[in-house]
């Protein structure tokens, strides 16, 4: 009697264990249906045609047959975590890169030269006011679910990015857009731009399908690019395949990953160990590991992304610009890009990214020294040890720049309170109308033009008779005169007035001190060599659509 | 009432955290306590336990050097200030444990970084035993609904992880200090509220507190001067033991960032900050981390002692 | 016993509110309104609005916290503010990997655990005891991200014998995560293990057996063993609501995608209905799992099942 209660005790346990194990791989499988919550019919079909594509691909990854040369399934480890497949949903950089595979824009930045080059339009027109652009687009181009996509499309992806507090800043020049036919369609603006059409470049101005969009509550997801989500676990992994609908020509991958490791050491070691074939960023310490491996293959790309202090420029004390200037002084930007990007990065002193246009050669930076940050201290209406100030960050490497910042400060009599925030708090922070935060260590990475920088970096409008800071805006900082400049520089049509103009503007800002720009540095990106077909890009949006990997 | 709870079941989810400390408080407070005599046959006992009088050196080592560590270094000079140009240094004659990725001596910042830890483990623990033990005596002393609607309170805190609990008790109310003690102080009150309220249950039915209860001594006199000291020893061993614990689940929040603010040189924080350098310097996680280790590992040893001190059953 | 069972069932119901109602009380009372944290620097005060509504932001608290029990009640865990993803979804998702991963701490722990345990008790007091309970202690003593990133430095980074990072390499991929985490749940179960084996060791039948001339080793084997699963069913109880969410830190080293990390990303992005939704799922496995335990406990020792069956279950008599 003992002994049979014994054994059913032991099978009992076990079967807990068991069954803790043993559900696992039935509920794994589990995660390949389709996210969504209800997809339509037509996705069902092609899941599983994805699904039965899956099963092939990996069977040949493991029998490379002869005709491919190409490796089937490219593994990208990456740093951020993809949030949203709503093209017009956030404007972080980590969602954009997903779009740039699954969907398209109607043109596109070519990378390298700055230019626009053909996207899904293969070609447009301007009128001679600088007022009207018409697009054409292929009769054959489809969403990855063979939905055909047409000029009607472009009208509903215009229409909704109107809607978008992500995206109307893109489109605020927009007043109208016409559909013509199926194939082309117009886009009226109110003013002429230098810049309209970088911004319709970017990915959140990505074309969607109407009908999948109202029809289904995920249909943003599924673009014309040339490939399609796969499956997506959030704060894991996502997955495209080839989509079977692409109208270009066929890109050498089977399916891409695009899987998320946090940690910058583990990264590193995956591409070593030959879990992943791409990864970003990893440390700057770590990158002799990189050149040191025969098999790996290290790129370095100079980025769009600037970092810099954001001083909220009407806090009591902020709002002196000689205290403004006395911090600028006292900002070691040298030692925090050795301690940030470990000495490999920029010192930045100008008011909009580096390469763009307008940038002022002779202008007078703000050197670090501290006895000309007392003196300016001494030029305000403040004392040493008056003022204390707290600044808000996200992460260690900011901390750290922090921590000089505040020794610093110290020296010349302002007190610094370190405060590390989640991101989302941070976010929550300064899109509060609020405004509660006096410095925030910031970065803002675009090449969308210098109107749109200096727009969103400084820019402001008027509203009910006062002045409202635009969103990105986090010097608060709230002057006619400049968006007048602004204003009169974007619509000049003359290429050389128009460099002078943001020259003034660049030494107006360097007067009035509104952030402290800080450093622009490397995007560095571990590769397993014979990695090929991408198009690396300095705003961290690499194009991955023709990426391969010879066997 | 006492025969009961020998032989009731001990369901798992209303169990403290050390299975065996649940089934030797039944038996250990089932036996009157006597005061004095009893704590000096407690300190004969501890001290034939080898581990215990390790564990105890240990931590009047550490204690020393956390009171002698503000004598021993300027805060402002030795353990927060940068020097990027040493950064990044391996052990040596000048740096013994080497310098961080601020270029500040590890050395300095761990020995100081025991303030930190005792400091946060302690108050942790205070904030847990007063909450819990004033709860639990009282659902023991009380009974009926209070106690019921108590012990399901203790129910629920122990079915959430107690790491989460904490991540989103700091979360909400902003990084500090103060609200990291306090974080993990709410994550370790049920086992108090149990212990309590298990010790108060065993003597409540005592002949001696009927007699204070027959002449009239008011209820919360009873409480605290003869229902308490004589439920003491589950509850210092449960401190005990919970101090260590408390100490690691601060460093876990400080790992993830959730912490000690900057640049305070706690443990945690430290080897958050050092993970990311672990392949050319593990010195800088070596090292805090081994604080950590000999910390916890002094406060088990001493609450395992005292455990086996305070059990009856283990007197021969 | 059956009556047991669905009183303890009916339990869950305002366990699960509570824990519902605390979470959402914590998440809310973080500084800021959280509808900032997901809209755009550019949105206007329209868009605010709209986007609170969307995301149930308006109204009290106390008329969220309705509205959320309302969906629980269907099953419904709410949306992601993020992902806009159902977060039953992604919680079933996660959820294996961590039932993985906790099964394969467990075993290890086990392995750790039961030796240390016996050589312990069957050598009380001497060296062997010591050194076995230092050992145990020295497990429940290290913070376990830290063995795990020595775990990595020397096996993936030295040696190169197991990934760093991830879940695809099957076994190979949970061996490190497994030792890191089942190293401190070995303390408690070597602890367990050791007192309950003393327990035995001094009982009437023992004696009698070793007089009777069975061989040490073989009372050990026969009779000890047996009785020392209890507490080690008991420790598995206690420890799963840690397991389950206290790998948190394993999953972070890791990267092993799993509810800890889920829900620590989600606290990190506010997005409450994550939060909120995933601690309870967790609140019910535990409870469920507990409840496992106690029917187990009753096969395994006949004098608890009959007290049931005599008495019936007080609940509130519990200790």
């Amino acid at each position: 009697m003992t002994k049979v209660r014994t054994v059913l005790a032991i099978l009992l346990c076990m079967s807990i264990m068991l069954g803790v194990l043993g559900c696992s791989p039935s509920s794994t499988n589990e995660t390949d249906v389709p996210t969504d919550a209800q997809p339509t019919d037509a996705e069902v079909e092609q899941e599983e045609e994805q699904a039965t594509d899956d099963a092939d691909a990996e069977v040949e990854s493991e029998t490379p047959d002869a005709s491919g040369e190409y490796k089937d399934r490219i593994i990208i480890g990456v740093a951020n975590d993809i949030t949203t497949l709503d093209p017009q949903g956030s404007n972080t950089d980590a969602n954009m890169m997903a779009f740039t595979l699954t969907h398209e824009t109607l043109v596109e930045v070519d990378p390298e030269t700055n230019e626009i080059i053909p996207g899904m339009a293969k070609e447009w027109t301007m009128s001679d006011d600088g007022l009207e652009f018409t697009f054409a687009i292929p009769e054959n181009v489809a969403f990855s679910d063979g939905t055909p996509c047409t000029a009607n499309d472009i009208k509903f992806t215009f229409d909704r990015a109107k809607d978008s507090s992500f995206t109307k800043a893109k489109v605020e020049l927009v007043t109208e857009v016409e559909v013509i036919d199926d194939t082309h369609a117009k886009v009226v603006i109110s003013k002429p731009s230098q810049d309209f059409l970088m911004l319709l470049a970017h990915q959140s101005m990505s074309i969607l399908s109407e009908d999948l969009v109202n029809d289904d509550e995920f249909g943003y997801q599924i673009g014309t690019g040339p490939y399609a989500v796969e499956e997506w676990t959030p704060g894991d992994q996502i997955s495209f395949v080839k989509s079977e609908h692409f109208y270009g020509e066929e890109p050498p991958t089977q399916k891409i990953v695009f899987r998320l490791i946090k940690e910058e050491s583990s990264r590193l070691i995956a591409l070593q160990t030959g879990e992943i074939e791409v990864c970003i960023d990893p440390l700057t310490t770590d990158l002799t590991y990189i050149e040191e491996d025969e098999d790996l293959e290290l790129v370095k790309i100079p980025n769009f992304v600037m970092l810099y202090l954001a001083i909220n420029n009407e806090r009591e004390g902020l709002d002196d610009v000689n205290v403004r200037k006395a911090i600028a002084h006292a900002t070691d930007k040298a030692s925090m890009i050795e301690i940030g990007y470990n000495g490999e990065g920029f010192v930045h002193d100008h008011w909009i990214n580096r390469d763009q246009f307008g940038w002022y050669d002779d202008l007078q930076p703000y050197e670090y020294d501290i006895e000309k940050a007392k003196e300016a201290l001494a030029n305000s209406a403040y004392e040493p040890g008056d003022l204390s100030f707290r600044v808000i960050y996200n992460d260690t490497a900011k901390e750290n720049m922090a921590l000089i910042l505040k020794e610093d400060l110290a020296k010349i009599g302002i007190e610094l309170e370190l405060i590390k925030l989640e991101t989302a708090a941070l976010k929550g922070i300064l899109n509060d109308a609020a405004l509660d935060y006096d410095f925030c260590l910031y970065q803002f990475t675009d090449n969308l033009g210098t109107d749109y920088t200096l727009r969103n970096q400084y820019g402001s409008f008027e509203q009910d008779g006062k002045l409202v800071k635009n969103g990105s805006n986090r010097a608060n900082m709230k002057d006619a005169e400049f968006n007048r400049m602004i204003d009169e520089a974007l619509v000049e049509l003359d290429v050389e007035k128009r460099e002078a103009m943001y020259n003034d503007i660049e030494v107006y800002l360097n007067e009035i001190v509104p952030i402290i720009p800080i450093a622009t540095s490397y995007i560095n990106v571990g590769i397993k060599e014979g990695l090929g077909g991408v198009r690396w890009n300095g705003t961290a949006k690499h194009d991955y659509r023709y990426v391969f990997l010879e066997q | 009432m006492e025969k009961d709870l020998k032989k009731m079941p001990t369901p798992a989810a209303s169990s403290t955290e050390s299975a065996s400390l649940s089934t030797t408080q039944a038996r250990l407070v089932s036996k009157t306590f006597k005061k004095r005599s009893t704590w000096a046959s407690v300190w004969r006992q501890l001290r034939k336990n080898k581990g215990a009088i390790a564990g105890l050196v240990l931590l009047i080592i550490i204690i020393g050097v956390a009171l002698a560590a503000p004598i021993i270094f300027d805060y402002n000079t030795d353990i927060i200030q940068n020097n990027i140009r040493e950064r990044r240094q391996p052990p040596s004659a000048d740096h013994w444990f080497g310098t961080d990725e601020m270029g500040r001596d590890i050395f300095a910042r761990v020995c100081y970084g025991a303030r930190y830890s005792l400091a946060v483990g302690v108050v942790a623990v205070l904030f847990a035993l007063v909450f819990g033990v004033t709860f639990g005596a009282a659902a023991g002393y009380i009974g009926g609904a209070f106690e019921n609607i108590m012990m399901r309170l203790c129910d629920i805190l122990s079915s959430i992880p107690s790491v989460l609990m904490a991540i989103a008790v700091v979360s909400a109310l902003g990084k500090s200090t103060l609200n990291l003690m306090i974080a993990v102080g709410v994550a370790s009150t049920a086992p108090f509220i149990r212990v309590a309220r298990a010790a108060v249950l065993t003597v409540r039915n005592e002949e001696y507190i009927e007699a204070a209860r027959a002449i009239a001594v008011p209820e919360w006199k009873i409480v605290v001067t003869h229902i308490l000291p004589n439920s003491l020893s589950p509850i210092i061993v449960q401190a005990t033991l919970r101090v260590g614990s408390a100490i690691i689940s601060a460093a876990q929040l400080s790992f993830l960032g959730l912490g000690v603010p900057a640049p305070a040189p706690e443990w945690g924080s430290m080897l958050s900050a050092g993970r990311i350098f672990i392949r050319d310097h593990s010195y800088m996680t070596l090292f805090p981390g081994l604080a950590i280790m000999v910390t916890v590992l002094s406060l088990n040893l001493i609450g395992d002692g005292l455990r086996d001190a305070l059990d009856p059953r283990l007197k021969s | 016993m059956s009556r047991y069972i669905v009183e303890r069932l009916l339990m869950l119901i305002p366990v699960l509110l509570s824990v519902a109602f605390i979470i959402f009380a914590i998440m809310n009372a973080a500084e800021g309104d959280p509808v900032y944290s997901v809209v755009s620097a550019d949105a206007t005060q329209e868009q605010i609005e709209a986007a609170r509504i969307e995301l149930g932001l308006d109204g009290t608290l106390i008329q969220r916290y309705f509205r959320y029990v309302g969906g629980m009640i269907k099953g419904d865990l709410g949306t992601s503010y993020v992902s806009k993803r159902d977060v039953m979804q992604t919680y079933m998702m996660r959820l294996p990997n961590t039932l993985k991963l906790a099964a394969a701490s467990m075993v290890v722990a086990l392995v750790i655990s039961i030796p240390l345990g016996i050589i312990a008790a069957v050598n009380q007091n001497s060296i062997r005891d010591a050194v076995s309970m230092v050992l145990a202690l020295l497990g429940l003593s290290m913070p376990n991200f830290w063995l795990g990133l020595l775990l990595i430095l020397l096996f993936s980074l030295r040696l190169g014998w197991f990934p760093s990072a991830g879940y695809e390499d099957g076994l190979r991929s949970i061996i490190l995560p497994a030792i890191t985490n089942g190293t401190g749940l070995a303390a408690f179960m070597t602890r367990a293990t050791r007192s309950s084996m003393l327990d035995v060791v001094r009982q009437d039948f023992l004696r009698t057996a070793r007089a009777k001339g069975v061989t040490e080793r073989k009372v050990i084997r026969k009779h000890a063993l047996r009785n020392a699963l209890i507490p080690i069913i008991t420790v598995f109880g206690v420890q799963f609501s840690n397991v389950l969410g206290g790998s948190v830190l394993v999953e972070t080293v890791f990267a092993w995608p799993g509810v800890g990390r889920l829900v620590v990303d989600a606290i990190e992005q506010r997005d409450i209905p994550t939060v909120t939704g995933a601690l309870v799922m967790t609140t019910m496995l535990v409870t469920i799992t507990n409840l496992l335990i106690d029917i187990v406990y009753a096969y395994v020792d006949p004098r608890i099942k009959s007290q049931y069956a005599k008495k019936g279950f007080k609940l509130w008599k519990r200790t």
